[in-house]
């Protein structure tokens, strides 16, 4: 069994090898000659993290199950839910744009929101997540397609273009949905997933 | 037997390699391959971005919504829709839709395009400034599905039978495959190669 020694990193940006010194409390330590992002503060709570990925995932939950948006037009009254824009497209027959919508805007940042949740529940209780590394990989590589933040804005343009002819009322289910982009985006800035494999609850240490 | 320690790509825990054998090696934590590049990285993002600057031509030029107001129908197209707000004073909103759904693709295009070529090239002085611009796209990413975004809502909020209805346009679906298309080319690129002359270690 050869020692790893933690403090020699390679960056994944640029493959450039270093020595990283620890990092103090609410500091980055950056990449010596790409700047990348490397590591944060090497320790902290992960209490933080969990409470707001938790209420962002409680607030998506409401944010699902309660009205979205409503618009008032000749005196109808069009109730809508935040599934309901990837539906609508569904009902039309635009299945590539109804997938797309429904998985970068709900289904992408539900998947994210949750498995964070069960990753940090579980090495909050000092054990190994089951398929640890899969469940991480998984997380990072929904990133880029977790959109909930670019949907919110969508939400402004559309109500812009809308007030011009009709009243648009946000319901619950939207000042939910604007709570758990704030929330998550909290989490996400506290946590730094690619050290979790290292947090001192784990004995083990990074080894599988 | 030489070891290497080394964090994985992906889920980033300490692996070791075997640097006498070869073959595939896979990750003991989250089983991603395990290696230094991600193979035939250049001709493969240069395809994705070929093909995405073709689709952005109709993606700019085809309606992207299909209004029925009224018994009228107008067909708009992204720059036209920025057009319509703009003219009714919102010009905040307007510059927010242009800047992300004309300026952002076509920023991520360019800047794609050009990390291929420097790569190719290697003029060691920009390497810094490449891999800043590397950053810089891979964030501005996402931000050009606000349009996708605009238009399912519209479709879904606007359904009041012969009043009013709301349909996306062809220009829609092209301009979808453009924001999918430069994100994988995006991912597809690998930052590593803005620094390969460079045979470091500290
Ligand atoms: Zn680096
Ligand atoms: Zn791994």
């Amino acid at each position: 069994m050869v020692k790893i020694d933690h403090s020699v990193v390679r960056c994944t940006s640029c493959d450039g090898w270093q020595q990283l010194p620890p990092v103090p409390p609410s500091h980055r330590a950056r990449c010596y000659r790409c700047r990348a992002l490397l590591q944060r503060s090497k320790h902290p709570s992960l209490d933080v993290p969990l409470a707001l990925s938790l209420a962002a995932l409680i607030a998506l939950a409401i944010a699902n199950g309660t009205p979205f948006l409503s618009l008032e037009y000749a005196g109808i009254r069009q109730s809508n839910f935040l599934v309901t824009g990837a539906m609508a497209l569904w009902q039309d027959d635009h299945f590539f744009l109804s997938l797309l919508v429904a998985f970068t805007g709900i289904l992408a940042p539900a998947t994210q929101i949750s498995l964070v949740c069960y990753l940090l529940l579980s090495i909050r209780r000092g054990r190994l997540p089951w398929k640890f590394g899969r469940t991480l990989r998984l997380v990072t590589a929904l990133g880029p397609w977790s959109m909930a933040g670019v949907y919110l804005i969508g939400v402004f343009v559309a109500s812009a273009k809308l007030g011009q002819f009709a009243a648009l009322v946000e319901g619950t289910g939207f000042y939910a949905f604007v709570a758990m982009v704030l929330l998550w985006t909290a989490s996400s800035a506290t946590l730094d997933p690619r050290a979790l494999g290292r947090r001192p609850e784990l004995n083990a240490g990074g080894a599988p | 037997m030489n070891t290497t320690p080394f964090t994985c790509d992906e889920c980033g825990l300490q692996c070791r390699t075997h640097e006498a054998t070869g073959g595939t090696q896979r990750c003991p934590h989250c089983h991603a391959r395990i290696e230094r590049r991600k193979p035939g990285s250049a001709q493969r993002t240069a395809a994705l971005l070929i093909a995405a600057g073709i689709l952005y031509i109709p993606a700019n030029l085809l309606p992207i919504f299909e209004v029925q107001l009224l018994g009228r129908t107008s067909n708009d197209t992204i720059l036209e829709g920025v057009a319509q707000l703009i003219a009714s004073g919102m010009w905040m909103i307007g510059a927010v839709v242009f800047i992300a759904s004309i300026a952002v693709p076509l920023l991520k295009i360019l800047g794609i395009g050009t990390l291929l070529l420097a790569s190719r090239f290697k003029p060691d002085s920009t390497r810094l400034g490449r891999a800043r611009l590397f950053r810089v796209v891979e964030a501005i990413g996402p931000w050009s599905m606000i349009d996708i975004f605009v238009v399912s809502l519209m479709v879904s909020l606007v359904r009041f039978g012969t009043l009013a209805t709301f349909a996306p346009g062809p220009g829609a679906v092209c301009f979808a495959c453009v924001v999918i298309l430069t994100m994988l080319a995006v991912r597809g690129f690998d930052p590593r190669t803005i620094w390969d002359p460079v045979e470091e270690k500290v």
